[in-house]
Formats: structure tokens, sequence, C-alpha cells
């Protein structure tokens, strides 16, 4: 039997969560943990490795790999340095050898194995791909593994068929410290619970072009038995006393029957949960009455409803398949439910004009005013590699494509793709970055600056000045000369809030800085 | 024994292909190459068969709840599925 180190690697700028009372620990690494639960139910030695939660992840990861086949990463665009850093050290200490796995390498899989720190990339689910590499097969058999060989050409093996998901165990969750993670906050309920993810299906069947599903072909839904999942969510009640679950899937809603059957099984558990539906599942026959007040009656705190935006153009372009009305009813649907809906918008697309961006926030205004109690969220568009948006965004912006996985770490490629600092695929990209950051704050209800003002007076007044501006600006569309936003962002440095500037408002040298520095010590 | 016929609107269809990612297994549903809508590929009585309109009739209950889940998912609502002892769409 064969032995594997796991790794999820930090995200840029490196990350590492420390515990305290503002902020949730981050999810269970479920790529991780999902692979690593298939391998050990075959009978090999598996050992996983938050680097975003441990600090001293490197020397374990040093230590676990001594004796390990292989040492496996679960990257995304954001993890790559990280994942750089801790794949050389591996290479340079131990012989094990190293397989790439995760968005990133199965949309590059030729690029991602070409770099002489990966010996193996995996392209789309890697469960059966890195079994058959842990049990010693030829890797030019293996489907949806790229390799090199001996003259260090590199080949890209088919993609697999999809298998049988209920093949897989249910989530091992002893493979993590699953204590670090646990304790949550139910945003729809302001308190802490005990909460861990439930991954009934995998796949989703539509069709939206900003979604990595479509650029990776991980479309075609397959679901677990409701039997299991019903099972499952047992489980975690008795083994880890969870009084919370989260359907941390891509699409739970997809097949009604099944939602039902899963619902009804779980009705007596006396368990929260929350997940994610689309808005157009709002209708009879799918979402409707029948189905909320069961959803109400097992539990459901509420659910992310993705809006993206409000302009029919662009939910068109982005093959949505839902209207803004839609969005519009299912807030509504919600709210005559009592649950509290996180509807999320997007901002940046391609060929988005000034109009569009406006129609946006008309509907975010119009989804507020519908539900006061929402949580919203607002982001900035980012192209996945592959996929026809990707694509366009570099067509537009005339900027070239990274040509090795190397090049993806450059400071204006990370910042462009991870901090959306710049949206050079939108000639109106400093305007929507201003419309970004007033729409977030109009999103801000005043169920929510009630709650802040009640943990910190003299903060929470000042927070709701600000927000009460962009209301304003919101209320007559003017986005332009944002000076209460940098006066924001003084007031974030004066109260000592930087790890939110350095996210999302710092100065781009800063972060190409830091980034540089990164890349050094890679 | 009941029986269920499977409409499938083509006029309406826009080869979103929503429901043929839904129970794929089944490959209850294939991309016409041509127009770039789905054809349905359950074998049954053939009611109709026209470049607007495709009808079968099915008498596997679980299959045609299967059929069901797949028009539910569909934007445009190009899929029906009548339980013809009841006259019911399984779809709404």
């Amino acid at each position: 039997m064969g032995k594997i180190v796991l790794v999820n690697p930090s995200f840029e700028p490196i990350y590492i969560y420390k515990p305290n009372d503002m902020t949730d620990p981050p999810n269970v690494p479920r790529g991780v943990l999902a692979i690593g639960t298939y391998l050990k139910q075959k009978g090999h030695t598996v050992k996983i490795i938050d680097a975003v939660i441990e600090e001293d992840a490197a020397e374990k990861i040093v230590k676990e790999a001594e004796d390990a086949d292989f040492v496996g990463f679960a990257v995304m665009t954001s993890s790559i340095i990280s994942s750089l850093k801790l794949s050389k050290l591996v290479k340079e200490k131990t012989k094990a050898k190293t397989v790439w796995g995760g968005i990133h390498p199965t949309q590059l899989p030729e690029q991602t194995c070409a770099d002489p720190l990966v010996d193996y990339a995996v392209h789309g689910e890697g469960d059966e791909a890195i079994l058959e590499l842990l049990e010693g097969h030829d890797p030019a058999e293996i489907k949806s593994l790229a390799y090199k060989t001996a003259d260090g050409r590199v080949i890209v093996n088919p993609r697999r068929k999809f298998f049988d998901i209920n093949k897989i165990a249910t989530l091992d969750f002893d493979l993590v410290d699953v204590e670090k993670y646990i304790t949550r906050t139910l945003v729809q309920e302001r308190r802490k619970v005990r909460m861990l993810p439930v991954m009934s299906s995998r796949g989703c069947p539509h069709r939206c072009t900003f979604c990595f599903h479509t650029t990776t072909g991980d479309q075609p839904y397959r679901t677990q038995e409701s039997e299991r999942v019903i099972a499952e969510i047992g489980r975690l009640k008795e083994c880890y006393n969870v009084d919370a679950i989260k359907f941390a899937e891509d699409n739970f809603f997809v097949i009604r029957r099944r939602v039902k059957e899963v619902l009804e099984g779980i009705k007596g558990l006396g368990l929260k949960w929350v997940g994610e539906c689309r808005a157009d599942y709002f209708r009879n026959g799918h979402v409707d009455d029948e189905l909320l007040q069961l959803m109400k009656e097992s539990g459901c705190a509420g659910f992310t409803v993705g809006a993206e935006s409000g302009s029919e153009k662009i939910l068109n372009m982005v093959k949505k398949d839902v209207i803004p009305k839609q969005v519009e009813y299912a807030v509504s649907r919600c709210y005559e439910h009592n649950f509290v809906p996180a509807v999320t918008f997007i901002l940046g697309f391609p060929h988005e004009t000034k109009r569009d961006v406006k129609k946006t926030v008309s509907l975010l205004r119009k989804v507020v005013k519908k539900c006061p109690i929402l949580i919203g969220g607002i982001g900035l568009f980012r192209p996945n590699p592959g996929g026809d948006l990707y694509e366009e965004c570099f067509k537009i912006s005339k900027i070239k494509k990274p040509a090795s996985l190397r090049e993806w770490t450059k400071p204006e490629y990370l910042d462009l793709m991870i901090n959306a600092s710049d949206i050079p695929w939108n000639k109106h990209s400093r305007w929507i970055k201003n419309v970004h950051y007033y729409a977030g704050m109009y999103l801000f209800t005043n169920r929510r600056l009630g709650m802040y003002i009640k943990r910190n007076f003299i903060k929470g007044l000042g927070f709701s000045s600000f927000v009460m501006l962009a209301r304003l600006r919101c209320l007559v569309n003017f986005y332009h000369l944002p000076v209460d936003r940098k006066l924001f962002n003084i007031a974030l440095r004066v109260a000592g809030h930087t790890h939110i500037l350095n996210w999302s408002f710092g100065s781009r040298k800063k972060r190409a800085r830091q980034y540089e520095q990164q890349l050094a010590t890679a | 024994m009941a029986k269920y016929k499977v409409v499938l609107d083509r006029k309406a269809c826009i080869g979103a292909f929503t429901c043929a990612l839904t129970h794929p297994e089944e490959k209850i549903w294939e991309m016409d190459e041509v127009n770039g809508k789905v054809n349905l590929t359950l074998t049954g009585e053939e009611l109709k068969k026209t470049p607007e309109q495709h009808e079968v009739i099915i008498e596997d209950k679980k299959m045609a709840l299967k059929v069901a889940d797949t028009g539910q998912v569909c934007p445009v609502f190009a899929i029906k599925v009548i339980d013809l002892e009841t006259g019911k769409d399984l779809v709404r």
C-alpha cells in the first residue's frame, strides 16, 4: 500500500489563518479531503496538511513526505506560488513525486506539468487517477493524467469518464483536525454554530460561462442516493455534534425529488442548514410553496441566490439563463417564508457598459427593498483560464496570455486574476471599481448596521455614515469623484483594519512588491 | 399499466443542454449537431416527430420521473411529461 501527503496550499498574498473573534476559520479543504477519503477507503496511508491553517505546514510536509510516494497539491491560480514553494521543498528534501490537481491544473494541464517542480498533473476529478498512480499503474495508461516522458515531453492523457460518486465513502473528517474548522457563524441567525459541509452531488448542468465548470467540462450532474446523504448527516450529528450543515456542492437543488427525500429525512434531526439555489428554480413544480415549507421544517436558515447582473444583455452573454425578474421573485419568496437569502452580483464583465452596470445597481436596490433582511455580496469578474470569456478578455485587453506556469506568478497576472485591481477588458474600469465599492456598501442593510453599532458604537456609527453616503450615490447613480471612498480607506487604516486594505483597496505597487518578495523565496 | 407522454418542444429549445447533463448516465437527450438543439433518444411509441415537436409514449414510471427531472431544469420549459391517466404534467 502506498502513502500520499495531500496539501491544501495557502493563497496569495500568503495567508495563514489565525483564530480570532472577528472572522470564521477557513472552510474544511474539501478537495483534498474527498480525494483522501477515497484513497484511505482503498487502504492507502493518507496525510492531509492544510497550509491555510497550519503555520508549520512546510516542516510537516517535509517530515511526512520522507516516507511517502507522492505529495499532492490542490491548486488554484491564487495558490500557485505557495504550491511552487512547497513542491521545491519536497523535491529538495525528499524522494516523493509531486502531483498537482485542482482547478488550475485542470484548465491548463500541459502548462502545469511542464514545470520542473511538477511530476504529474491531474485534470478533472482526480479520485481514480491518483489512486491508479499510487497503485503503480503506468502513467501512459492513466486517464486524466499529464506526465513527462523520458525525453521531457509532456503528454496529456484523455479525460476519464465520470464515475459513480456512490462508490466514494462519505467525507472522512478524521483526516483533518476538525475542531479547527467546525465553529462558524450562521450569518442568517447571527450566532456561532458547529457546522460541517456535506457534498451530496458533483457537477452542475447549467452553462454559465463565468463559472469554472463550463471551462473544465465537469458539468454532468451526479448525485449520491438520498438514503446515503441522510445517513451521512445523521453521522455528522452523532460523531461531531454539529448543529448545522452546509450543502457545499455546486447545485443541490437540481433534482427536486431528491431534495425532497433528503429534507424529509433530516427533518427530525433538529439541524440548521444552508446551501445555494438558482433564482429560476423558484417556480411551480420546483422550489414552490410545498418545497419552501419543507425547507423551513427541515431547518433551512437561508441560501445563496446568484443574481450576477441586472442587465439582460449581460445575463445572455454569460448564458446565465435567468432574467432579473426571476431574481426579484426568488428574493420576495424567501422573504415571505422568512429565509435570509444571500444575493450575489458580479461587475466588470467584458462589453459591460455603464448602462448595464446601472441596471445591476437598480436590481440590487430592488432586491434590498423586497427583502430588507438579505445578505448581499458583489464581486469583480475575473476570467477562468479556458473558455470563451477568458479568450475575449485577453483579446480586448491585448494582454499576452501567460505562456508557462511561472508566468502566472508574475505580479501583473496575479494582481489581475486575484485582486482584480484593474479591469483591462472593460474601458470603464475605474468607474466600475467605484460602483463596486458603493454597491457593496449599499448591501449593508440596516439590520447589519444595527449589529455593528451594538458591537462598537463609535466604529459602527462611523461605518454607517459611509454606508449612508453610498446609499445616496446609488440612489442618484453618481459614482464619480470617490472622495468618500478614499476617506473610508484612510479610516480603515486609522482603525487598524489594514488586512482589508491589503485585499481590496491597497496600492497596486505595494501588492506587486509583496508578490515579488514571495517569488524571490520560491 | 400507466403511460407517460414525453413532449419535446423543439421550437422552444435553445440548446442549453441542461436536460442532457441532468441524469447524464441515462442518455435521454443528445445534441443535434445540425441545429444545436436537443434530440430525444427514448424508445417508445412515437406519436409525432417533426422539426418543431417530438412526442414519445413510454411505460416505465422510473424513467418518466427521470425525464421530468431533466425537464425541471430546462430554462425555457421545452419539456413536458404527461401522465396519460391523470393528465398531469410531471414537470410542473
